[in-house]
């Protein structure tokens, strides 16, 4: 099946606002794992080139770095970030999503990914680590929201 | 033909420029374990704009759940802030022992640094002063080794000595008994003689002879000549000089808190006469007798 391409004008835009929401949360931890976990999951991967998508995801974890002082800036964050943008957007090669059901549960599949990916990146670059357990939780807990709006994304033209 | 993946061909050089991405990332994450990073001052510095922007965002966030415009706001403020005061003061009054005890062991634990002999901590779990033949209860024993006339300190100054004791407690018989029995020396003259209990907090020094000088406010050590405590512990001040025949009226303010002293430090028994380190002892005084 061939890879749908995402809309490109709100896609752009969803992708900005969450670039600024990163830093601007950086007081809201919670919030802000929200914010990057929902570009390295659900935004990053829905660009046609994966470097692109990869940059921006270690991007988006260099910021998480550094306007959040909880995380030692030793880029386990940028290292988790691209490492599940790959996963997803292997993922979406090889199972392109034909429902859009699949698809959320995939998605909130890709944040326990990323929860534990980024747990392992922090542990790997500065040691042992508390978890976010909030900030995953909230991201996990409000999927069914933001994952409307990346299927929407990823949908055809035709069926927005 | 289809184009190889890993070959210097668009995909192929997407792939790579991945690779060496995830590389780098992973290779930074290995080579910068652990604080003070090569990379600590750049990410500072880097960091620093995004700081900035964060915190004025929680200082207006902050700032604006603060704000107070309704008159009911303003009372269920006071009401939450009511509250949280009570609740911390309860808590105050709650800890207010278990600090109270935390300053006096840190203290004692100073003092037995200090003190160049072996001792053991004891705490004083009835304090019976006041009432008709009472004294202190501490609570160690026989069991702990602990033998009659061992002597008792405490960060201010002496306390008394074991009078008797039990299998796991123990009497103490405080300086300001009529019946206890310290040898003392003054201060300046190091004129030596017994300390006897008074009154509470106070006690008075027999057998100095009246052509000694002694001075209001001068400090009293212990003698070591008892062979209860070793020479030059604080044991309080000259409160009172009363000339008299055939020896001065001298009374002492004890220094020790002994209405308020809970944790004491005891001294092993019969111990050296001599055992503060040079400069704990005061020189003695111009004048004096050696």
């Amino acid at each position: 099946m061939m890879r749908v391409e995402a809309s490109p004008i709100p896609h752009l835009i969803a992708v900005v606002v969450c670039f600024v929401a990163i830093p601007a949360l950086g007081a809201w931890p919670t919030l802000q794992t929200v914010a990057n976990t929902l570009l390295v999951v659900g935004l990053a991967p829905l660009f046609k080139s994966p470097l692109l998508g990869g940059l921006l995801a270690s991007l988006a974890g260099w910021l998480v770095e550094l306007t959040l002082r909880n995380f030692p800036m030793l880029g386990g964050v940028p290292l988790a970030n691209l490492t599940t943008m790959l996963i997803a957007y292997w993922s979406l090669i090889q199972w392109p999503p034909n429902q859009e059901s699949t698809f959320r549960g995939r998605l909130a599949l890709l944040v326990i990914v990323h929860a534990l990916l980024t747990t392992g990146g922090i542990l790997l670059a500065a040691g042992p680590h508390m978890w976010n357990l909030w900030g995953w939780g909230l991201t996990l807990a409000t999927s069914p929201l933001w994952s409307i709006v990346v299927a929407w994304f990823y949908a055809p033209p035709q069926r927005r | 033909m289809r184009a190889r993946p890993w070959g210097w061909n668009a995909v192929g050089r997407r792939r790579w420029a991945l690779l060496l991405l995830w590389v780098a990332h992973m290779a930074y994450a290995f080579m910068s374990r652990g604080p003070g990073g090569p990379a600590d001052s750049l990410s500072e510095t880097v960091a620093k704009p995004g700081l900035m922007a964060s915190g004025a965002l929680h200082g207006w966030w902050t700032q604006r759940l603060q704000q107070v415009r309704t008159l009911r706001q303003a009372e269920g403020q006071i009401t939450a802030l009511k509250n949280q005061v009570e609740y911390l003061q309860k808590q105050a009054i709650e800890n207010a022992n278990q600090v109270a005890e935390v300053q006096e062991a840190t203290r004692l634990l100073g003092l037995k640094k200090l003190f160049p002999i072996t001792t053991s901590g004891a705490r004083i779990i009835a304090n019976l002063r006041r009432a008709p033949f009472g004294g202190m209860i501490l609570d160690c024993g026989a069991d702990q080794g602990i033998r009659q006339d061992q002597g008792i300190i405490c960060p201010e100054g002496v306390l008394g000595r074991i009078w008797s004791v039990g299998t796991s407690q123990s009497s103490v018989l405080p300086l300001d008994s009529y019946n206890a029995s310290t040898g003392v020396m003054l201060a300046r003259s190091r004129a030596t003689g017994v300390l006897q209990g008074t009154a509470p907090n106070r006690a008075e020094i027999r057998y100095i002879s009246s052509q000694e000088v002694v001075q209001v406010g001068e400090p009293v050590y212990t003698s070591g000549l008892d062979r209860v405590f070793p020479r030059g512990l604080l044991v309080g001040y000259v409160s009172q000089v009363t000339p008299r025949e055939p020896e001065l009226g001298i009374e002492v303010t004890l220094a020790a808190y002994l209405d308020r002293t809970h944790l004491v430090l005891l001294l092993p028994p019969s111990p050296p006469m001599q055992v503060a380190p040079p400069g704990l002892i005061p020189p003695p005084a111009k004048g004096s007798r050696p």
